[in-house]
């Protein structure tokens, strides 16, 4: 093995051995990693060459084109990191760089339910309790003003709900007041809707003692991909 | 070994130092108990009431203000991983209280839109005497996904004399 060979082999593993402890901090510091191993390497390959007294032509024509290719790494380092920073100021317009997006999920939520509800017998006693409650919660003074029920559907184990609202206050307070009012229903999922200027809820009522279905994690996990 | 062959060298022993490092980061449950004085009366005229000064002043948020109140208890999550966006769950949530309060939790995602509006269905409820322990989940039966970046609060009707003691939450990672 000639000498620079072994040179560049210590260089390599004293850079490893040095870059390792570092590996905790979080993967954005990654060119401030790279930018120190730049310098390292080349300090390390400096050091080595100044403590042998022998060196030859070769070993500096090595040395030469070990920092060649640095440049050229830097400059391809310097181009993906513009590329990744632009990525970033993008991804960091959303609170969450990975998330399903709302308006997706509520209409997968919204599928979900309605599929939950048409698959469901209807429990006619309890339906017509319920739907009977619901109306009279709705028409309490609190609720009375500015909301107008719609739709109303109630099977075994789910109702639901659609209401027009004549103001925003309404329509936020609705959310509010109304689960907690209704003694016969349990959790429930909602969506404010804003079409055509038409201010509405929509409502998904699980059956006291029974679990509002959850969306299958697969499905959501499919609407995220990009 | 090129010269080539051997920068690679140098860069594999720092991803495969790199990842030992990542793959230690454990993603584990938190546990994490409320005073209930995270709480806030909201509505009209809900500064006039205060905390409970008898015993529990530190800790409990009581209605002491003649009429019910409506308080919302902010829940602070720690756990979930919003690179790989990876959704969480609550394997508990629940909250202590007293005098005929009421509370329902509200799950709401990053863009405000819609809600989970989750209530009790009683089972695992504690009671003794006028203290209860509302419990929302728990972790062998039931769970709830919790999205990436989404908030979640109590909301509590809490009567006149009514109190809320504290509240707790158990967030982890989907199995």
């Amino acid at each position: 093995m000639k000498a620079w060979h072994a040179l560049i082999l210590f260089a390599g593993v004293a850079l490893g051995l040095m870059l390792a402890p570092r590996a905790s901090v979080p993967a954005r510091a990654t060119d401030h990693d790279a930018e120190d191993m730049t310098s390292r390497e080349t300090d390390v390959a400096a050091s080595a060459h100044a403590a042998s007294p022998k060196q030859d032509l070769a070993t500096n024509a090595a040395l030469a084109k070990i920092l060649e290719r640095l440049d050229r790494l830097e400059a391809q380092r310097d181009e993906s990191g513009a590329a990744r920073a632009a990525t970033a100021h993008r991804e960091a317009d959303r609170p969450e760089a990975s998330l399903l997006d709302g308006a997706v999920s509520r209409r997968l939520h919204t599928a979900m339910f309605e599929r939950a509800l048409a698959a469901e017998p209807r429990d006619s006693a309890w339906a017509r309790q319920t739907e009977t409650e619901i109306n009279e919660v709705l028409r309490s003074d609190e609720l009375a003003a500015g909301n107008k029920v719609t739709r109303m559907e109630c099977k075994k184990t789910l109702c639901k709900l659609e209401i027009e609202h004549a103001t925003q206050a309404a329509a936020d307070l609705l959310p509010m007041s109304l689960p907690m009012s209704l003694t016969s229903m349990g959790s429930a999922w909602y969506v404010q809707n804003d079409e055509h200027g038409q201010l509405s809820s929509l409502f998904y009522f699980a059956r006291k003692g029974t679990q509002l279905p959850q969306m299958p994690r697969e499905e959501l996990a499919a609407a995220a991909q990009p | 070994m090129t010269i080539h062959g051997k920068t690679m060298l140098a860069l594999c022993a720092l991803v495969v130092g790199s990842s030992s490092v990542m793959a230690g980061r454990a993603f584990a449950t938190d546990n994490t108990v409320y005073p209930a004085t995270e709480c806030r009366f909201y509505g009209p005229n809900a500064d006039d009431t205060y905390f409970d000064p008898n015993g529990m002043g530190a800790n409990g948020l009581h209605n002491n203000g003649g009429a019910a109140k409506y308080a919302v208890c902010p829940i602070v999550r720690k756990v979930f991983d919003s690179r790989t966006g990876v959704a969480t769950l609550f394997e508990e949530a629940s909250i202590q209280i007293s005098g005929g309060t009421t509370c329902m939790l509200y799950i709401r995602p990053w863009d405000g839109g819609g809600a989970d509006i989750l209530s009790n269905d009683g089972t695992y409820n504690y009671a003794d005497g006028n203290h209860k322990n509302l419990k929302f989940f728990t972790g062998d039966e039931v769970t709830r996904d919790i999205p990436p970046g989404a908030s979640a609060a109590f909301y509590c009707l809490v009567p006149n004399g009514g109190a809320i003691y504290s509240y707790k939450t158990s967030e982890g990672k989907k199995p």
